[in-house]
């Protein structure tokens, strides 16, 4: 009995301890940061590339910071980590939005975006992200939802086009892992394929990610005949191993690989065995865009290496926001401090902001909502060439 | 008599738990361990009652979800049918694995269940004509009454209070039945119990029937809590989680599981700000915690707390004698 | 037909991988009695230090291979000591479970240790892909099978035909009458983990050039358990043949059947053979111990 009430007291310290009432007052409230909240990938698989986002936020926010903050507020990024599995970012999000009041909202993953999904609609945060894939703008329909990278569907157009029109392959085989991005950008490609031109693959492989060993399906897609592949996999070992495999083999062919062929991570690891493949990339080193080059530049500068797609967006996010908030007056100043709107407020504000962004100068490329809140449009098609990624062209989608 | 009184005020003290917490982290983190709870309540029929080497508790665990899941979305099938279907077809994927493991030893059959479990994950993930694949099934609806819709954490909680107390209860009753007497003997001495009658194929068969109804009943609960599954979540990696939330709360004690997966539930929260290091410590605290407490807490209440343990182990008798055991003799 | 024998030697080299870290398991398993949950995070610990050792430090193959062994063989003792001898007397399931917890331990150290990007290590051969009569084989496949070739012969020898080698094995049959021999049974199961964690590390090593040093080398642990079950735990030739089966079976299986179920192989062949042959291929030449 005393262990029930011993542990019942104790769940009701935790209890005290942890729950903070919001700061939900009729006015607007001091503040001494804007916040925004990230739920990244701090430890478990993921570790890395969520480390290569932090980056990006971080960079962005000291220059926000530098030239003025929000209407001259600085902000803040409060982070929580979720372990890289989705009861993890369910868990990392319900305590940083009961424990911070936040304006912004970051998460990652297409499975973790539709694992908070239900909580965002109940916070009513506005909430950004690069997942891709296209079912949350098809399925979901989440007004608060914002995404800052091109969705699956059209980047699989891009290939699919780049393939059949400037390559001139028409017996193109599939190349795919069993996860949300690999199927759901197989998916597409191949249905754009067979809508556009009436084409289907001659062959396709499926493979679960952290195979060690592609011999079977690059045999495959061999003796199938065909003289293109298209491949979509996040996993950058996995990805080496197959270019590693594919040159081994002997496969004669084209290869287009989805962003993560390109990055920084996978060019390492494949070393010259990634020399003549291209990717769908997000950016091209060579894209004289001044607001690209001066990121890259930054980039460089501060963290001594070449930046990667996964500080790109993630920059932009934090540049967007803060533009946002700007424009929809979040914050005011007051004598010698700062207001902020009540925070229901503030969250409505700043994702009708978002909503009207027109044009916006990221430095990815000019970020516009459309009407599924999906923010840029702007992709680069690049090839590898001693092991870097040169640009062939940049495309924009609107 | 006052044990009764005890655990009902106990009992009133927990159905009024939501107005003490508001936090909604919190309360989330509360159904969670709740989930949990039962799936290694159900882990105590096969490795803590009859000393079962079994790792397959997530492969039940995800059936269930799985099947509750399409019931309900596709199927439009309403929860309260939706859970017990689900339940009793995770029941007889236990009765299919528990089956053709009856004649193995020890690790051989932990291999085994981790060998199925894999392979359930497999299929969970790559059958996409079934279970819509790596995109998982979102959209799972909350459960209702009538127009009470237990859309709130702090509704849920309710849902899962009630089944994780029942599922206890019965716990209790079968390890003090004349089934739950015969695995213990089992978990003895397997060829003593078959000469002295007790018909071990048959019951190890049903630990394992009974271990996977946990599971899945756990599964269809945790589908509609969260209102997502996907199949990452069913890898063997949380049946590891499982099995430490089973083996540091205490191996065959009631109560074991409940502080194990409330425990462990709570700690990786509490630890976030270790950042990471934070499974560079778990992963040490269990290997400790193997070494040092292989009774796991309920052992050390049972050694150094006789006054409190039975309060914890209602109508304590000996307990199972897995972490106890002495090495197997060839 | 080309394919067919590329199919052969890719799940030859996958096999024989699985061999060596399914022949540590088993030495373990039969001196001690248990199952090693660790072994996948020792094996990936071996990759780690050949990256150091091999691409930090920049030694020579032939003496990193030595260092590598002086490094995992300590591990190994002090896994022994702090692990493995106060459990000796307990449940099964204890070890398993601080296995695991050390298992988990390792993938989260040499995350902090060496950071979370995959590193690469150079392979032991620096020639390129060969091609004989159109089928590719790669250099460090080839290296791959001789190393774990020359350590078999080794360990067989050792085993069968030096006096501790014989020691190890006697400890392996029967604790108590091995001791009643004047055997230290302390030291030869010592010993025996040395052994298996140096293959172990050694398996590390010859597969990092292939797979790239990252904490999923690992999963090789449950693939290793089902060549162990095929081949039958007792007998070294008889992992051999398991790990083959295991790496054959997958790559034949991805190619013809289902590529994405290629890692279910192992398990259909794992759950197979402990319905129907428990014992493996080879019966133990030591009683089953379980």
């Amino acid at each position: 009995m005393k262990r029930w009430i011993g542990l019942l007291l104790v769940l009701l310290c935790l209890a005290g301890g942890m729950a903070v009432f919001p700061a939900f007052a009729a006015e607007w409230t001091p503040v001494d940061s804007f916040l925004i909240g990230v739920v990244n990938h701090m430890t478990g698989p993921l570790a890395l590339t969520g480390e290569l986002r932090k980056r990006g936020h971080e960079l962005a926010a000291e220059e926000v910071n530098s030239s003025g903050g929000v209407a001259g507020l600085p902000i803040k990024l409060v982070y929580e980590d979720d372990q890289g599995t989705n009861p993890g970012a369910v868990a990392g999000t319900r305590k940083l939005l009961a424990q911070q009041p936040v304006v912004a909202f970051i998460i990652e993953r297409s499975t973790m975006v539709n694992a908070v999904h239900p909580i965002i609609q109940q916070e009513k945060v506005p909430t950004l992200f690069g997942a891709t894939a296209w079912s949350i703008s098809s399925e979901l329909k989440n007004p608060w939802f914002f995404r800052m990278r091109v969705d699956d569907r059209a980047t699989a157009a891009i290939m699919a086009k780049f393939l059949v029109e400037e390559l001139k392959k028409t017996k193109v085989a599939a190349l795919y892992a069993a996860d949300v991005f690999g199927e759901g950008g197989n998916k597409e490609t191949a249905a754009y394929l067979k809508e556009k031109y009436n084409l289907t693959p001659v062959n396709s492989q499926k493979y679960t990610s952290g195979t060690k060993d592609y011999t079977a399906q690059l045999l495959a897609i061999k003796s199938s005949g065909a003289d293109a592949i298209y491949a979509w996999g996040t996993n950058s070992e996995d990805n080496a191993i197959i270019l590693r495999q594919f040159k081994q083999l002997g496969l004669n062919m084209d290869f287009i690989g989805s962003a993560a062929y390109a990055s920084a991570i996978s060019l390492d690891l494949a070393g010259d065995n990634a020399n003549g493949i291209y990717s769908v990339y997000d950016f091209a080193f060579e894209d004289t865009r001044p607001q690209l080059q001066a990121w890259i530049k930054a980039y460089r500068a501060k963290y001594k290496e070449d930046p990667d797609f996964w500080n790109l967006y993630t920059y932009d996010i934090v540049k967007l926001v803060a533009d946002a908030a700007k424009r929809a007056g979040i914050v005011r100043k007051e004598g010698d401090r700062f207001v902020q709107m009540p925070l229901p407020e503030a969250r409505a504000a700043l994702a009708k902001a978002l909503r009207e962004t027109k044009g916006f100068a990221g430095a990815q490329g000019d970020y516009s909502a459309d009407e599924y809140q999906n923010m840029i449009h702007n992709l680069a098609v690049v090839k590898i060439d001693n092991r870097k990624a040169k640009m062939v062209k940049v495309i924009k989608l609107k | 008599m006052v044990k009764r009184l005890v655990y009902v005020g106990v009992l009133l003290l927990l159905i009024a738990l939501p107005l003490a917490v508001t936090s909604k982290y919190l309360i989330q983190l509360i159904n969670t361990a709740l989930v949990f709870l039962i799936i290694v309540t159900g882990m105590n029929y096969v490795i803590g009652f009859s000393g079962q080497i079994s790792l397959a508790a997530t492969a039940f665990w995800g059936i269930g979800a799985y099947t509750s899941a399409l019931l309900t979305t596709t199927g439009g099938i309403s929860f309260w049918l939706a859970l017990p279907v689900a339940a009793t077809f995770a029941t007889l994927s236990g009765f299919v694995i528990g089956f053709p493991t009856l004649k193995l030893k020890q690790f051989y059959l932990g291999i085994a269940t981790v060998g199925f479990g894999e392979i359930v994950a497999l299929i969970l993930l790559n059958w996409t004509a079934l279970t819509n694949g790596a995109d998982g099934v979102p959209g799972i609806p909350k459960p209702a009454i009538g127009s009470y819709v237990f859309d709130t954490d702090y509704r849920f909680y309710h849902i899962l209070l009630v089944a994780a107390v029942l599922l206890l209860l019965l716990s209790v009753r079968i390890k003090n039945s004349r089934f739950g007497r015969g695995l213990l003997a089992i978990c003895e001495d397997e060829l003593a119990a078959e000469v002295m009658g007790v018909p071990t194929h048959w019951y190890k068969m049903m630990a394992f029937a009974l271990s996977a109804f946990y599971g899945g009943a756990a599964g269809s609960l945790y589908g509609h809590l969260i209102g997502f599954i996907s199949p990452d979540l069913f890898v063997f990696r949380q049946s590891i989680v499982f099995l430490c939330m089973f083996m540091i709360g205490g191996s065959g004690y009631i109560a074991g599981p409940v502080i194990g997966a409330i425990l462990l539930t709570l700690l990786p929260e509490w630890m976030r700000f270790l950042k990471g290091y934070y499974m560079a410590i778990y992963g040490l605290a269990v290997v400790v915690l193997a070494i040092g407490m292989p009774t796991g807490i309920m052992g050390l209440a049972e050694r150094y707390l006789p006054r409190l343990y039975p309060w914890l182990e209602p109508d304590a008798e000996a307990p199972a004698t897995l972490a106890q055991g002495r090495a197997e003799e060839a | 037909m080309a394919e067919i024998i590329q199919l052969t030697v890719s799940g030859v080299a996958m096999g024989v991988i699985y061999a060596l870290a399914a022949l540590s398991i088993a030495l373990i398993y039969t001196a001690g009695g248990v199952v090693n949950f660790c072994q996948g995070g020792l094996v990936m610990l071996g990759g780690y230090f050949a990256f150091t050792v091999l691409t930090a430090w920049r030694l020579p193959y032939p003496l990193a291979l030595v260092v590598m062994m002086a490094i995992m063989g300590g591990i190994g003792l002090v896994f022994q000591r702090l692990v493995y001898y106060p459990l000796r007397y307990a449940h099964r399931l204890m070890f398993i479970i601080a296995g695991i917890g050390m298992s988990v331990f390792l993938e989260n150290i040499v995350q902090i240790v060496w950071g979370p990007a995959p590193l690469v290590v150079r392979p032991m051969l620096t020639m390129s892909t060969l091609n004989i009569g159109g089928v590719f084989l790669e250099p460090q496949a080839v290296a791959i099978v001789v190393v774990t070739g020359a350590i078999l012969l080794f360990e067989h020898y050792f085993l069968r035909h030096t006096m501790v080698g014989k020691m190890t094995q006697a400890v392996a049959q029967d604790k108590d009458a091995a001791s009643l021999m004047g055997i230290n049974v302390g030291r030869m199961i010592a010993i025996t983990f040395l052994n298996s964690t140096i293959l172990a590390g050694i398996a590390g090593v010859l597969i990092a050039p292939v797979f790239y040093v990252s904490v999923g080398i690992g999963s090789i642990l449950l693939k290793a358990f089902s060549a162990c079950v095929v081949g039958g735990f007792g007998n070294a030739s008889g992992t051999i043949l398991g790990g083959l089966i295991v790496g054959l079976t997958e790559a034949f299986g991805a190619r013809y059947f289902s590529p994405q179920y290629r890692d279910a192989w192992s398990f259909v062949l794992l759950i197979v053979f402990l319905l129907f042959r428990p014992q493996g291929i080879f019966r133990e030449r030591i009683s089953e111990k379980a």
